[in-house]
């Protein structure tokens, strides 16, 4: 997070970490379609010809609060493919919150846990710890066949700590309440740990309903027991 | 000055001053009006001077270039709340309009347009103090010659001239992003390369050094045991086959026996010793391939009963899985073996071992819970139980009994001796295979081994979510 107290300003980073191709681009650019053109902040995607995110998105959104702080949220994605490690670690530093983006195929189970370890390790590098990161997990593409089934993946996730949500992120399911699941839990921790509501006029309350507005709210999303 | 790609930048960093040249340039001449770009501050960036003969004749009038100084400063700063196009009137009657460039959230600038007449109704005319001497007449003939812009005309001006400018940065923000991650990925995987040369070097010479040491050892130990010792064992064969001349008695045939049997078990020792140094200096390859357990554990159980097919104990084999393992079959094989063949040694005549494979799915335990359902199939293991119902051991063993050069006290190594090396060896075997090796076991009443390997998924049991 950074944080300008002269200019009442707070910026928060939040980073989709995922396996090649399992849909944080997807994720980012349904996001975008759904703001309103008028206060749309520009998706940068940097991607090369095939589509493959070569070095990062960055959907931004910005906020004024009713007391006048001005809190902008970046949403990055990283590139998942295995080469681009030291990228991936570089949009890492100072991330807020990550939002893991899984490939729900069977396929992809391997994938899924050598970027989850890496994710682990290249936290760390940038002095971050993953268990105290705030996390939120989506098993994308529940469209397929061949995936790991509902009912594995609800008594998978009601073993482990994190949120897991399920999506379609090319029909744009599930999209919207991962991301405001992921923003409040890290807005969350860094209230906690910064004591923003004392040093700043602004509720989360107020900014969760400001992005509720402006890309709707999270009943899309379905979330996993 | 640390850069990052959290940084906000100002127009000057995301567009050349030629384009913005060439913007102001082709929208003021169409419009037959001045134009300029200023950033947050105020400070100029690009601009399109049209002055209109009104300003040039109040020009003329020393003191009112001053004012126009100051009404100009007054303008150019951007008005970050300014809702719109907002127009501000000069004393000489005429009026420029600004509008606030606004980019992902920061105020980076103004953009300037005049001056132009104000058509009637865009608010009073700004009518300042005029230096005495101004021809008022005048002046206002100058100014009816100034193009007029409506209050319409203003917001559709600006619209053009704001999209095309914000692509213009749109763009130079892109390229200067790409750069930048460019750059700081090079920059990374350079230091990280650097790191990697930096460790690999180090290992290497360590590696090196270990090697020569443990070569010399190990070729000296081999030759220098192993030589005499095969000596020791032959003469005693010899002799207790008659062939040193003369029949031996009942007494001294026993003796030679006990003799050439200890040497047989000691060069097993050895043996065991220098796979377990050949083994700590890496100098051995794990060849992994996928295999059924069972596979493994009957093998070696088939092993074990083709080696001493007469002993006194029952060795069962319970229950199987037909979970896959990724693992050296040979060296995971070896491991199954010892402990196998541990538990035969260990047990009482007419005992039994009972040799199980069984799937584990555990509850993830403390920060095993981050990311669980990612991580869960990776922390699935198949476990292999040996269990006997021999001497067992005692706590302060079963700590130790993995370690290499392990020795309890001498009543213990009398009665447990051999085990320690063989051990060492299971658990080299067994964690150059990513697997875990772990023992139960109570005093007089047995010992339970268990080696967990991580189980692979099996690919055919997808369904539909
Ligand atoms: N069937 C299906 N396909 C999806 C879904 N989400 C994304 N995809 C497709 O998966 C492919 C990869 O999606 P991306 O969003 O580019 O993946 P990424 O994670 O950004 O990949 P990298 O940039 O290489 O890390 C594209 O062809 C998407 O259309 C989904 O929910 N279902
Ligand atoms: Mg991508």
């Amino acid at each position: 997070m950074q944080v300008d107290v002269f200019h009442k300003q707070i910026t928060v980073k939040l980073v989709y970490y995922g396996p090649a191709l399992s849909g944080k681009t997807t994720n980012l650019q349904h996001l975008h379609t759904l703001v309103d053109p008028g206060l749309r902040g520009n998706l940068m995607a940097l991607e090369t010809r095939d589509d493959r995110t070569l070095f990062f998105d960055l959907l931004p959104f910005h906020f004024t609060s009713a007391g006048g702080v001005r809190l902008r949220i970046k949403l990055f994605t990283v590139p998942g493919q295995v080469i681009h490690n030291a990228t991936r670690r570089i949009v890492l530093q100072g991330a807020d919150g990550v939002g893991f983006i899984a490939d729900s195929q069977v396929s992809q189970i391997d994938n899924n846990a050598q970027s989850f370890t890496s994710l682990g390790e290249n936290l760390a590098d940038n002095g971050l710890n993953l268990a105290t990161t705030p996390l939120v997990i989506q098993f994308n593409k529940r469209d397929l066949p061949a995936i790991r089934s509902d009912d594995e993946i609800d008594a998978l996730a009601s073993l482990g700590r994190e949120p897991v949500y399920k999506a379609v992120a090319i029909q744009g399911i599930g999209v919207v309440g991962t991301f405001l699941g992921l923003f409040s839990m890290t807005w969350t921790a860094l209230e906690k740990q910064h004591d923003l509501s004392k040093r700043f006029e602004i509720k989360a309350s107020e900014i969760t309903s400001f992005l509720e507005g402006m890309i709707g709210g999270s009943g899309r999303g379905e979330v996993a027991t | 000055m640390s850069i990052d790609l959290m940084q906000s930048a100002g127009i000057e960093d995301l567009a050349s001053a030629d384009d913005l040249e060439t913007l102001c340039t082709s929208f003021g001449s169409l419009l037959g009006v001045g134009i300029r770009i200023v950033d947050a501050e105020g400070r100029g960036l690009a601009s399109h001077r049209l002055l209109a003969d009104a300003c040039e004749y109040l020009h003329g009038f020393p003191s009112m270039t001053g004012e126009c100084e100051s009404f100009f400063q007054r303008i150019l700063k951007p008005d970050g709340d300014a809702d719109g196009h907002v127009v501000h009137h000069c004393y000489a009657g005429l009026a420029y309009a600004t509008m606030p460039l606004h980019y992902d959230g920061d105020l980076l600038g103004n953009i300037v347009l005049g001056p132009f007449r104000p058509s009637r109704g865009s608010g009073a005319a700004g009518q300042a103090e005029l230096t005495s001497g101004v021809d008022r007449a005048k002046l206002e003939t100058l100014v009816e010659r100034t193009r007029s812009i409506s209050a319409e005309g203003l917001g559709r001006i600006f619209s053009a001239v704001v999209t095309l400018l914000l692509v213009i940065l749109r763009m130079g923000h892109k390229v200067m992003a790409t750069g930048l991650a460019h750059t700081l990925s090079v920059e990374e995987s350079y230091r990280q390369l650097l790191e990697k040369n930096k460790e690999l070097e180090d290992h290497q010479r360590r590696l090196e050094e270990v090697d020569r040491l443990k070569s010399n050892l190990l070729a000296t130990m081999s030759h220098e045991l192993r030589t005499p010792l095969t000596s020791i064992i032959g003469y005693s064969d010899m002799l207790a086959s008659g062939m040193g001349g003369g029949e031996l008695t009942e007494d001294q045939l026993g003796y030679v026996s006990t003799i050439a049997e200890k040497g047989e078990g000691l060069l097993g020792t050895i043996s065991t010793i220098l796979d377990v140094a050949s083994l700590e200096s890496g100098r051995f390859e794990v060849e992994r391939q996928r295999t059924p357990i069972t596979e493994i554990v009957e093998s070696a159980v088939h092993k074990v009963k083709e080696a001493s097919p007469r002993r006194d104990v029952k060795l069962e084999l319970g229950e199987l899985s037909s979970a896959v393992v990724v693992v050296d079959p040979e060296m995971v094989g070896k491991a199954i073996y010892q402990l196998i063949d541990n538990a035969m040694k260990f047990s009482k005549p007419g005992g039994h071992v009972q040799v199980q494979v069984r799937e584990l799915s555990q509850r993830p335990k403390g920060d095993e819970a981050v990311g669980y359902v990612v991580m869960a199939p990776k922390l699935n293991w198949v476990e292999i139980m040996v269990c006997d119902y021999g001497v067992g051991m005692p706590q302060e063993i079963q700590k130790k009994i993995f370690e290499p050069l392990f020795q309890g006290d001498d009543s213990v190594t009398r009665r447990h001796g051999g085990l320690g090396l063989g051990l060492a060896l299971v658990k080299h075997y067994v964690a150059a295979n990513e697997g875990r090796v772990r023992v139960e076991s109570t005093e007089g009443e047995g010992s339970t081994f268990y080696i967990r390997f991580p189980r692979e998924e099996e690919p055919e049991r997808p369904s539909r979510g």
